[in-house]
């Protein structure tokens, strides 16, 4: 604006001048339309004091659900059109209604309403508070650009995916269990673990009187009971991927995000199932959260899943070093003694991380129960994401070549553990696991 | 909405066009080349020049026919200009008198700020109707602001033509030197003063 008085101004007083010096009534004459444009544009202003109270409908709402915004707009000043505009993040889609409205400010004060639906294809944190306004002189040739800020946020939480067990003739249950229920906590099971000393509180009928009577002839006088292993809680180690492989997609349906809502569910399905789960992240962030049961393991899974969302690699620091998925399970090694977890790797595979996926699948091995026979208790949920990307019919050949050759090369890893490809645009996870149940029969 | 704005625009700027020409026809300097051609070709080469150029511009055609307009407006406003009349020793008698002159520019002036603003209008329309805006609204702030811009063309108008008159009558008016000094220097200080007291205004404000 101030260029637009400038502007008129230079106009101005170069025809003034031009006919005071030239002695030309006519360019005085006509030097008057830009000065009225100077004083029309000071003394008729731009509608302007936009007070914009916003309201949403919910403040936390899981990907996909509708929300309603609701906006009282006024404007108590300033006359002509103003357009109104607002700020809806990146991710989100306009269901229904609209965020862009234009107003005719007259002389009287204005209230108006706007009221739209849009609904958050990715989990995260969005802050909704920014109302874009532009009012636009009615005589002069300029613009105002203003906003009102708002302290408005809403939480999007991944999609809950119902994982259901299935019985059928050919399927008895299409989510693998871990095999293992040892704990140092529960109740008493038949399997021999140890004999160790009495202590107080034992019951007389653990002691074993042959040990105890062995003992007293070496000297040792004190007791001693055969401990059986207890019925603890199965407990199912989610390792999820964070690295640059899982960012592909496109802004809105991305791998990351379906990884987010396949790490989401399987939690929920397993938490329901009454197993204890911890959670580890590698390749980009490391989240660590140790193993727990019931809603509140759920919901710290659930905050650290919607902080991944938005810390990436690129945002660490180069000091921090990055660990990779056997770094990772053999940092949390301790925590696998006396027990057989199920692990579960959600990636997305392709031939940058096969060495890490396979030589991570080998170190689980070691910590899971090994039967002959029998798969390792190891599952890896691969993302199929090329599907994401394909547009066209032959992107979408494409797409097919690149993810059966991906099934080519992953033929040594899935010898050793259960391999779940689940491409998001064509089935549900739960379709994918009876997919895979109902093959491995 | 759009249609019969185009043909408002282009109405207005051929009547700005063929004002300017007429101005341009009552000069020393078409009349010389009418003079030492034919009326018809100078006509003739005169509008084809002018088309070519408004056609090589053709994709900011008002700012070039502006400028077409303002060349051809050029001769008749200077030449009503005691220093240029005193410089080329003109004769006045057999051309347009000034206050048809100032007139007839001042439209020409009007017209062309009209197209322009018309210009702006449809595209702050298109613009909002490809916001998502209501055709409505974008038709209610369209007509309110030709309403408001008639207005201030009507204010202006006037008062320009105000100030014709006053320029036809002031000659007439029978003063001293002094009081013509006078008048003169309180003309000039009240104009230059608005304009540096509105820009103050406007700097103070923004």
């Amino acid at each position: 604006m101030p260029k637009y008085i400038s502007e008129m101004s230079i106009v101005f007083l170069l025809m003034l001048c031009g006919g005071f010096l030239l002695a030309n009534n006519i360019l005085i004459i006509v030097s008057v339309i830009p000065l009225c444009l100077l004083a029309f544009g000071y003394y008729l202003k731009t509608s302007n004091d936009v007070i914009v109270k916003k309201t949403i409908s919910k403040s936390r709402v899981a990907v996909d659900e509708g929300l309603e915004v609701n906006l009282k707009i006024w404007i108590n000043s300033g006359i002509g059109p103003i357009e109104i505009c607002d700020l809806v993040p990146a991710h989100f889609e306009l269901v229904s209604g609209s965020n862009f409205c234009v107003l005719w400010k007259g002389f009287e004060p204005l209230e108006h309403c706007l009221s739209y639906t849009i609904k958050c294809t990715t989990s995260g944190t969005y802050m909704l508070k920014t109302t874009l306004w532009k009012s636009r002189h009615v005589v002069c040739n300029y613009n105002i650009d203003g906003m009102y800020v708002n302290d408005l946020s809403v939480e999007v939480t991944p999609r809950l995916l119902q994982l259901k067990k299935v019985r059928g003739m050919t399927a008895v249950s299409s989510v693998p269990l871990p095999e293992g229920a040892l704990a140092s906590m529960g109740m008493t099971t038949q399997e021999f673990k140890e004999i160790r000393q009495y202590y107080f509180g034992d019951p007389f009928k653990s002691i074993n009187w042959k040990a105890t009577s062995r003992n007293l002839l070496r000297g040792n006088i004190w007791p001693v009971v055969n401990e059986f292993e207890k019925e603890g809680k199965k407990t199912v180690w989610i390792f999820h991927d964070t690295s640059r492989i899982m960012a592909f997609g496109s802004n809105i349906k991305n791998v990351k995000e379906y990884s987010i809502e396949a790490v989401y569910s399987l939690s929920e399905f397993y938490l329901g199932h009454n197993c204890s789960v911890a959670f580890h992240t590698y390749g980009g962030n490391n989240v660590f959260i140790k193993q727990g049961s019931g809603k509140q393991q759920l919901y710290k899974i659930l905050r650290e899943l919607m902080k991944i969302k938005y810390s990436g690699p690129a945002v660490l620091s180069p000091r921090v070093h990055i660990k990779n998925l056997e770094e990772s399970v053999f940092s949390c090694r301790e925590f696998f003694v006396g027990l057989r977890p199920l692990f579960v790797i959600v990636t997305r595979f392709c031939t940058n991380n096969f060495n890490e996926i396979l030589k991570g699948i080998n170190t689980m091995s070691k910590y899971t129960m090994l039967r002959k026979g029998y798969l390792p208790s190891i599952m890896v949920v691969n993302i199929m994401g090329y599907g994401l990307m394909a547009e066209n019919q032959y992107e979408i050949l494409a797409s097919n070549v690149l993810e059966a050759m991906n099934r080519v090369i992953s033929n040594d890893i899935r010898k050793n553990c259960i391999w779940i490809d689940w491409d998001p645009t064509k089935e549900s996870l739960t379709g994918a696991l009876l997919k895979q149940v109902v093959a491995a029969k | 909405m759009k249609y019969w704005t185009l043909s408002l625009r282009i109405a207005f700027a051929l009547v700005a066009y063929v004002m300017s020409f007429i101005l341009l026809f009552y000069t020393p300097v078409y009349q010389e080349f009418v003079y030492m051609f034919s009326i018809t070709k100078v006509f003739i080469i005169t509008n084809i020049i002018a088309l070519v150029i408004i056609g090589i511009g053709y994709k900011r055609v008002l700012i070039v026919e502006s400028i077409v307009c303002t060349v051809f407006c050029a001769p008749s406003v200077l030449y009503h200009s005691k220093l240029v009349r005193q410089i080329f020793d003109i004769q006045p008698a057999q051309y347009l008198s000034i206050q048809i002159t100032a007139f007839m520019f001042l439209i020409i002036a009007m017209f062309l700020m009209a197209a322009a603003r018309l210009e702006r209008l449809e595209k702050g329309s298109e613009e909002m109707l490809s916001g998502g805006a209501c055709e409505a609204d974008v038709i209610l702030i369209w007509s309110n602001s030709l309403k408001i811009y008639s207005a201030f063309f009507a204010l202006v108008l006037l008062l320009c033509i105000g100030l014709i008159s006053l320029g036809f009558f002031a000659p007439h008016i029978t003063a001293s030197k002094q009081l013509l000094i006078i008048m003169m220097v309180t003309g000039i200080t009240l104009i230059v003063g608005s304009v540096f007291f509105l820009y103050g205004k406007w700097v103070k404000k923004h």
